[in-house]
């Protein structure tokens, strides 16, 4: 279906409304911000379309759709480091401090300690930890996605849990 | 006998308060004449009668009771002539896969639960998406993206009839005709000086013009276009007159004597 050139506008349009929410989630997590997410929303989609005929049928179209956009937010958080050269800070603390004022988020202090929490996780163990807990993403399907095994997904959700216990417990 | 015993129970019904079914006698001495005649035959075959002879088969549980159920059903039912013609077969059918999937899910439940029994504090945390969207944000998210997509196809189209039209034959063709002119302007108003050493355009043989790669193209008429005639006929004069004056000037040196200047 999405090979045919004269469907494909129409396999787009589908393709938005099934997965937007899915993939909209999966971004936010990553970049945290409303704005930046719908940015790094459209640029998905937008690769999604051109990439589309390089789509391997017998690969999962979800478990791509999900690598895209887990790509694209850790490109577009690369590329929001390198533009803010007046802070010292990683990213991730200014994305944690910006959680504070965000008018688009509603957690009350434990959510915003838990997010606080998953912010100081290395990138990797962030995405796997947020796939696992939030999107209750079983192993098998995630290994799909960020094409790592098994069990060092496993030790990487591992780890995650633990430094965030810690932190949780700590501060 | 049997007759006469069977008789004769019937007469002490009365004080005795055990009774047997009807005909048990009767049928008794034909069920032990089998039972002998059995254990006879099985004698000639030792090692089939050292079996203890059980049935192994078995039906599945309640089988009688469900068979039972079902014939009440279809007894009940047979009442409803339309309704039994329906047959109760089921006519909802679940996704493909859901039982598997719905079996893994459930699985996966029970691996994140007690992943997360092993982290006391994560676990009392209540899990619950913090984060909140923008009202009607995910309405207009496919028109935008398709707008967008539309926008960059035309950008597209147009930057590749521009590279088209750029690479095109004509153009080419154009671009070198141009080029030539431009070379020639450039030659001949940045030299326009004629002197004996002259190297513009204007002054170069026309046969050595016509010998030139970039220009082995253009026809002799429109070389000569590229000169200015009028411009070019002063100038020759110019250099006829430095030339008149110089061998002159040559003249007077070789034939003048020094005291009669």
């Amino acid at each position: 279906m999405y090979r045919e050139e004269s469907s494909r506008n129409m396999a787009l349009h589908h393709l938005i409304e099934k997965y937007q929410q899915k993939l909209y989630w999966q971004i936010r997590k990553i970049v945290i911000d409303h704005d930046d997410s719908d940015d790094v929303l459209q640029n998905t989609f937008i690769k999604v379309w051109k990439g589309l005929e390089n789509f391997k049928e017998e690969a999962q179209l979800f478990t791509w759709l999900y690598r895209i956009a887990t790509n694209e937010s850790l490109t577009f958080l690369r590329q929001k480091q390198k533009r803010n050269t007046t802070s010292l800070h990683p990213i991730e603390y200014q994305l944690s401090k910006s959680l504070e004022s965000d008018e688009y988020f509603k957690g009350d202090e434990t959510q915003l300690k838990l997010q606080q929490a998953i912010l100081t996780l290395p990138e990797k163990q962030r995405i796997v930890f947020n796939m696992r807990y939030y999107d209750e993403m079983p192993y098998e399907e995630m290994s799909g996605v960020l094409e790592t095994s098994v069990g060092a997904l496993k030790a990487s959700y591992h780890h995650a849990a633990k430094k965030i216990e810690e932190f949780l417990l700590n501060r | 006998m049997n007759k006469d015993h069977d008789n004769s129970n019937s007469e002490n019904n009365e004080k005795n308060p055990f009774s047997m079914p009807e005909g048990y006698f009767n049928s008794f001495s034909k069920k032990m004449m089998l039972k002998i005649e059995l254990a006879d035959e099985l004698k000639e075959f030792k090692m089939l009668s050292s079996i203890d002879k059980k049935s192994p088969f078995v039906t599945p549980e309640n089988y009688f009771i469900k068979s039972m159920a079902s014939a009440e059903i279809r007894a009940e039912l047979s009442g409803y002539e339309t309704l039994a013609s329906v047959g109760n077969k089921n006519a909802f059918v679940v996704p493909p896969l859901y039982f598997e999937r719905s079996h893994n899910s459930i699985i996966n439940k029970i691996e994140l639960a007690e992943e997360l029994q092993q982290y006391s504090a994560l676990h009392s945390v209540e899990k619950q998406n913090p984060f909140v969207i923008p009202e009607g944000y995910f309405d207009t998210l496919s028109h935008t993206v398709r707008e967008k997509i539309h926008t960059e196809n035309k950008a597209q189209a147009g930057f590749g009839k521009v590279i088209q039209f750029v690479f095109s034959k004509r153009t080419i063709y154009a671009l070198a005709a141009m080029m030539v002119l431009s070379l020639g302007l450039y030659f001949y108003t940045s030299n326009n000086e004629v002197t004996g050493n002259c190297n513009g355009l204007a002054c170069l043989d026309r046969s050595e013009i016509l010998k030139s790669n970039q220009i082995n193209n253009l026809d002799e008429e429109s070389l000569m276009n590229l000169v200015d005639v009028e411009k070019l006929s002063k100038n020759l004069d110019n250099a006829s007159a430095t030339t008149d004056k110089k061998e002159e000037t040559d003249f007077v040196k070789e034939n003048a004597d020094i005291n009669d200047l």
